[in-house]
C-alpha cells in the first residue's frame, strides 16, 4: 500500500501558495542536473507531513529527463523503460493531438509561445510561494543553480520572469467567474476502502486485474515509478472577453426558455452544469441557492436526456459521474469514469465586460493520474467528441458535439451545437471558441525515494 | 472517421505452434468467432472485422472501425484478451495479451499500412497519416448506419 512519506506533498494536498511558478529545464548535463536534484530536495516535502510554510518546490521529469538520470543505474536502462513505460508517456507529444483538441490555435507548433518544443523539456520545478518577491527571489536563486549545474531553463517570452507564474484565485473564482476546486475526488491512499476512489487512479506501480498500468512487469522500473504520478501541466488561455459576449448574445435567443431578466446567468450555468457560485444544476435548476451547495454528491441519471443539466455541459463530460457510458467505454473503466487531481493556478488581471484589452489570462492546470492516455486524454477526447455516452446518438445531439466550454470548434466535422430546454421550449445555440491550449506536457513527478535515487551518480 | 487494423504476425514454423494454429482453425467457427461478434455487436464502433491465415505464415486481424486507436485499443485488448492470446501464442516475440501497453505497442509495430493516403484524415498508431481506406458512404459511422435501418424482425 502506498506510504505517504515517499509521494511528492502536491499530489495528495493542495500547496498553501497563494503565489505559483512552473519553470522548465532541458539538462545539458546529467551530472549537473543530479547534483541540481539534491540542491533541490531538501524543498520538497513529502504528503507525511505537515504542510510547510512556504516556499515549497515539487519536481517532475519528462520521459526523456527520467530516461537520462535512470541510465546507468542498475536494472534501470533507459531502452527497456521505453518499452515497460506507457508509450503516450514515452512519446514528447500526444500520438493523436487533433482528437484532444490541439488543433488551429491549440495546435502543438504554436505550444510555449514558439519559443522551445516538448521535445526539449527534461524537468519541471513546480514552485508555491508566500508572495510575489519569495518566488521571484527563489526562482532567480533557482536558475542560478540550474545554470551552474547545466541546465538550460526553457523560458518564455513573457510572463512571470519567462515562466509561467500566477495566484491562487481569489474566493476560488476563476476568470470564467465560476467557483473552482469543488470536485476533488477523496482518493483512498490507505487502500482500506476509506475513501471512494482507489489510489490506483492516481499512483503508479501497483497494477492489479482493474488498474492495468504500465509497467505491468515486477521489476527496476516498476519499482522507479512506485508512488509517482503522472503531472499532465496544461496552459490555458481563456477568452473572457469571448466568452461574455457570448453569453450576451445568446441570451438573447432564450426568451421564455430562461428566466427573464436572467438569461445570461441560466445560460452560463447550462454550460458549466454548475452556477457560478458553484452549485449544481441538477439540484437547483431554476436559480441559484442563497448560500452556495458544494456537496458534491449529485449524479445525472434522472437527467439522461440533459434536459435539466446539457450533455455536454462541462462537468458531465469532466466527470460522467453516473451517466451510463457507451459499452467500449464503461468496459474500459468498470470503477466508472475515469477521475484524476486537479491542482493548478490562475493568471493575467481578472477581466469583466466584452471588449479585449490584450491582456492574456487564462490557468495553468496540474492533472494528476496513472494511466496517462486512459484517464487523462480520454477526458480530453470526450471534449472534442462526445462518443463516450450513447445518450448523444439520439437526436438532437451527436457524438460530434463538444464540451460546451472547452471544445475546440476548429476540428472537421463538428457539431457545435449547445442544446437547451426548459419545459416544452427548446433552443439550440452555436458555440464557439472560448479557451486555447497554450501548452500541454507530460511528466512523472516521481516519489521521494526513487527522485533521491535518480541524484545519485550510478555505481 | 474511420480506420482499419491490419494486424499482420508472422507465425512461428515449429510444429507445435503449427499444431496449435491447426486447433485455432478448428475451433474457430465455433468457439472463436461467437465471442469476437458479440463483443463487436456490442462495441458499436466496428464495421467489419476478419481474420485469415496465409500459407500458415502470417495471421490477419483486420477490422474497419470508429474512432481513434488510443481510444479502442485497449477495449478491444480488455474484451478479446483469450483470443488475442490464442493468436499471439503462435507468434515470435508476442506481447502479454493482459498487458495494456506491451499489446499497443505490439499492435502498433505489426499494423501494415495500406497502400496510398488517407482522405479523411484518419491516422496510424502513432499519428502519421494513414493509408487508404475506401469508404462508399463517406465515413458514417456504424451508429449512423444502424439508424438508417429498419428495426430487425
Amino acid at each position: 500500500m502506498p506510504d505517504l512519506a515517499r509521494i511528492q506533498s502536491l499530489i495528495v494536498q493542495a500547496a498553501a501558495g497563494p503565489v505559483y511558478r512552473l519553470a522548465f529545464f532541458k539538462i545539458e548535463s546529467t551530472a549537473g542536473a543530479r547534483r541540481f536534484l539534491r540542491a533541490c530536495r531538501p524543498r520538497i516535502p513529502s504528503a507525511a507531513e505537515p504542510q510547510r510554510p512556504p516556499p515549497i518546490l515539487q519536481l517532475a521529469l519528462s520521459w526523456r529527463g527520467l530516461g537520462r538520470l535512470a541510465a546507468g543505474h542498475p536494472g534501470l536502462a533507459p531502452a527497456e523503460g521505453e518499452r515497460q513505460l506507457e508509450a503516450s508517456f514515452v512519446a514528447p507529444l500526444p500520438f493523436d493531438p487533433d482528437s484532444l483538441g490541439f488543433t488551429g490555435a491549440s495546435a502543438p507548433e504554436h505550444w510555449w509561445a514558439g519559443s522551445w518544443r516538448n521535445a526539449d523539456l527534461d524537468l519541471a520545478l513546480y514552485g508555491a510561494f508566500a508572495d510575489e518577491a519569495q518566488a521571484d527571489a527563489t526562482m532567480a536563486e533557482l536558475a542560478v543553480r540550474a545554470a551552474a549545474e547545466g541546465l538550460i531553463e526553457l523560458r518564455l517570452p513573457r510572463g512571470a520572469g519567462g515562466r509561467l507564474g500566477g495566484h491562487r484565485p481569489a474566493g476560488g473564482i476563476v476568470h470564467f467567474g465560476y467557483r473552482d476546486g469543488i470536485s476533488t475526488p477523496a482518493i483512498d491512499w490507505a487502500g482500506d476502502g476509506s475513501a471512494a476512489v482507489d489510489f490506483r487512479e492516481i499512483l503508479l506501480g501497483y497494477p492489479n486485474e482493474t488498474y492495468r498500468m504500465a509497467p505491468m512487469q515486477a521489476g527496476p522500473w516498476q519499482d522507479l515509478v512506485r508512488d509517482g504520478s503522472i503531472a499532465c501541466i496544461a496552459w490555458i488561455e481563456q477568452h473572457v472577453h469571448a466568452f461574455n459576449r457570448f453569453l450576451r448574445t445568446a441570451a438573447g435567443q432564450l426568451a421564455g426558455l430562461a428566466p427573464a431578466g436572467r438569461e445570461e446567468e441560466w445560460l452560463a450555468a447550462r454550460m458549466m452544469g454548475r452556477w457560478r457560485d458553484g452549485s449544481p444544476i441538477m439540484r437547483w435548476p431554476d436559480a441559484q441557492p442563497a448560500a452556495p451547495d458544494l456537496d458534491d454528491r449529485f449524479g445525472y441519471r434522472a437527467d439522461p436526456a440533459g434536459r435539466r443539466c446539457p450533455l455536454n455541459a462541462h462537468i458531465r463530460i469532466a466527470h460522467a459521474r453516473d451517466d451510463a457510458l457507451a459499452y467500449p467505454i464503461a468496459r474500459k473503466f468498470p470503477n466508472g469514469p475515469p477521475r484524476f487531481i486537479r491542482r493548478g493556478f490562475t493568471y493575467g488581471a481578472p477581466a469583466t465586460g466584452e471588449t479585449e484589452d490584450g491582456i492574456e489570462r487564462g490557468l495553468v492546470g496540474l492533472f494528476f493520474c496513472a494511466r496517462l492516455n486512459e484517464q487523462f486524454f480520454s477526458v480530453l477526447r470526450w471534449m472534442q467528441a462526445t462518443t463516450f455516452n450513447d445518450a448523444f446518438d439520439h437526436a438532437p445531439h451527436t457524438s460530434r458535439m463538444q464540451d460546451a466550454v472547452t471544445g475546440t470548434r476548429s476540428g472537421r466535422k463538428v457539431d457545435r451545437q449547445l442544446h437547451l430546454a426548459e419545459g416544452e421550449r427548446t433552443s439550440a445555440l452555436e458555440l464557439q471558441d472560448f479557451i486555447t491550449y497554450r501548452g500541454v506536457a507530460h511528466l512523472l513527478m516521481p516519489s521521494l525515494p526513487s527522485l533521491d535515487l535518480l541524484a545519485e551518480e550510478p555505481g | 472517421m474511420t480506420h482499419a487494423l491490419n494486424l499482420t504476425i508472422p507465425i512461428k514454423q515449429d510444429v507445435e505452434t503449427l499444431a496449435k494454429l491447426g486447433a485455432l482453425k478448428s475451433i474457430f467457427a465455433e468457439r472463436v468467432q461467437p465471442l469476437i461478434a458479440d463483443a463487436l455487436r456490442r462495441s458499436k464502433i466496428v464495421h467489419f472485422a476478419r481474420v485469415l491465415v496465409i500459407d500458415d505464415k502470417y495471421i490477419q486481424v483486420i477490422t474497419e472501425y470508429e474512432g481513434p486507436h488510443l481510444e479502442y485499443t485497449e477495449f478491444f485488448r480488455d474484451a478479446l484478451t483469450p483470443i488475442f492470446a490464442q493468436i499471439f501464442a503462435l507468434a515470435d516475440g508476442a506481447p502479454d495479451a493482459g498487458d495494456p501497453n506491451a499489446f499497443f505497442l505490439y499492435a502498433k509495430d505489426h499494423n501494415i499500412k495500406s497502400l496510398g493516403q488517407s482522405t479523411d484524415g484518419s491516422t496510424t498508431f502513432t499519428g502519421e497519416p494513414a493509408g487508404w481506406l475506401f469508404s462508399a458512404y463517406d465515413g458514417l459511422t456504424v451508429k449512423d448506419l444502424q439508424a438508417q435501418l429498419p428495426p430487425a424482425a
